[in-house]
């Protein structure tokens, strides 16, 4: 399956611990206590990870941590109680106390759901050891939410979509995957519209499936899409129309002196389609790191109009 | 969840009606429900659940976790206050997650220590499911007004007939 326009892959594990109440129902002090628990025990096992306490976070650097889609929005907007357990590489990053006791959360660059998944099978099973999480022979892991009884997993791929999304057929792919089990998202997950042509697909059940089917699931709808995604670049790369508006983006990018979060997001789009029809010789990769280094929390600039020209000043010395 | 009807808010309630041995189920939202109570809506879906006898989900259950959650937290929320709370309101939980999930088991991994447990069969022993003893125990449940258990058997019943005409093909 081609893959340049799968820029990463993410497996999460919704675990809590043995008879302790859900965070919602846990006082400050009982949070503060399972905190200091899972962190002593994760950093023994794990010594790379670097606890965070999300309570000593700032606005701006919680959501910059959401703009890296280290952690959710949820999470960077209520942080009492909470905690972050991230590796120094950021493939691996566990919230404490979000709406479950832990999310496991392992990343990769690119399409690699093995991978991820490897890596959150070896935390889970290491903490599991230690933390005893709660689990039932029918019900499966169990989780703040009954919509993730079962494995706890949400495995999801971020695909870039242009030439679906462009045609309005994007709609209809949309709710056929739903009628398969897995969701469309945007960038940052529930609830958020998507930009950019980016969206995040991902599994919706996760009882009366084992993680391999649930896998094997997600790869097959990916390839369907990746079938229509194709078909249609096919049709429309080599056109003059196409390749101006992907030409004219890159322009604007490298000239502009003031872009919005939104022009950036939208022009950024554009340029990586160019670069994944080998129109643009651009790294990907290095389009990525862009993708977050622009959005606003990561500008880390208090003023909006000072934020914009340091915005376009960034993206012109990145493709330079 | 969300509520059957406006397809907005989160459902809070569920209704049930039983006619001739079929139970139906709805899950509203608090509004809804208020406007069913009051008989004042006339769409398609009100319609039809228009209760002949009415059964509120939410006011059966007494019982309170260890936690504190009550049942009509959960039904509120749509969320449980700890993992305990799946063992003490088996009953209750179990028409809601059939509606999440179609009643399905885990068959996924599991902690090592409960390794030693074969895990969960797909279907149950073909004992369990003869069509006969479910009709019985459906009529049995109908008649105590256990309306959870017999929404349960009725699925039961309809499975095993998809099944037997699947194989029939
Ligand atoms: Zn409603
Ligand atoms: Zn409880």
């Amino acid at each position: 399956m081609n893959s340049n326009n799968i820029l990463s892959t993410r497996i999460r594990f919704a675990r809590n611990l043995e008879s302790t109440p859900f965070p919602a129902k846990l006082t400050s002090e009982k949070k503060k206590e399972l905190l200091l628990k899972v962190k002593d025990t994760a950093k023994q096992l794990f010594p790379d990870l670097d606890y965070i306490d999300a309570m000593q976070l700032t606005t701006s650097q919680a959501g910059s941590l959401m703009e890296e889609r280290l952690i959710s929005p949820e999470f960077a907007n209520n942080r009492e109680g909470a905690g972050l357990l991230l590796s120094k590489d950021k493939s691996t990053a566990i919230m404490l106390n979000e709406e479950d006791h832990l999310r496991i959360q392992t990343f990769e660059k690119g399409y690699a759901l093995d991978k991820a998944f490897k890596r959150a099978v070896e935390t889970d099973e290491a903490l599991d050891e230690k933390l005893s999480f709660a689990f039932n022979e029918n019900l499966g892991y169990l989780t703040h939410c009954p919509t993730n009884l079962g494995t706890g997993m949400r495995a999801s791929v971020l695909v870039h979509l242009p030439a679906l999304s462009g045609s309005g057929v994007i709609n209809k792919t949309i709710s056929l995957i739903g009628q398969y089990g897995f969701t469309v998202r945007g960038l940052y997950g529930e609830g958020t519209r998507s930009e950019g042509s980016l969206y995040q697909i991902s599994n919706q059940t996760s009882i009366g499936l084992t993680e391999d089917e649930i896998l094997e699931r997600l790869e097959e709808v990916l390839e369907k899409i990746q079938e229509n995604e194709t078909y249609l670049r096919e049709k429309l790369s080599a056109t003059p129309e196409i390749q101006d508006k992907i030409f004219r983006a890159y322009g604007i990018l490298l000239n502009a002196r003031i872009i919005s979060s939104k022009e950036a997001v939208a022009l950024l789009s554009k340029v990586r389609y160019g670069a994944e029809a080998g129109l643009l010789n651009l790294d990907l990769a290095n389009l990525d790191s862009l993708l977050i280094k622009i959005q606003p929390y990561n500008l880390n600039e208090e003023d909006p109009k000072q934020r914009d020209i340091k915005r376009a000043q960034i993206i012109r010395t990145s493709l330079c | 969840m969300l509520c059957e009807n406006c397809k907005k808010n989160n459902a809070t309630t569920y209704f049930k009606r039983n006619i001739n041995g079929n139970i139906q189920e709805v899950y509203l939202c608090s509004e809804c429900a208020a406007k069913l109570d009051l008989g004042g809506m006339s769409s398609t879906l009100f319609d039809f659940f228009m209760p002949t006898k009415l059964r509120v989900g939410t006011e059966k259950s007494h019982k309170t976790c260890t936690c504190g959650t009550t049942f009509y937290n959960i039904a509120k929320t749509g969320k449980v206050g700890c993992p305990d709370c799946y063992e003490t309101f088996k009953n209750e939980i179990a028409p809601i997650l059939r509606k999440i999930n179609g009643g399905k088991r885990h068959v996924g991994r599991q902690p090592r220590r409960f390794d030693r447990v074969a895990p969960a069969p797909r279907t149950e022993s073909p004992a369990e499911n003869t069509e006969e003893l479910l009709r019985n125990q459906l009529a049995e449940a109908i008649k105590a007004e256990n309306f959870e258990e017999a929404a349960m058997l009725r699925d039961k019943i309809k499975a095993l007939k998809e099944e037997k005409g699947n194989e029939q093909q």
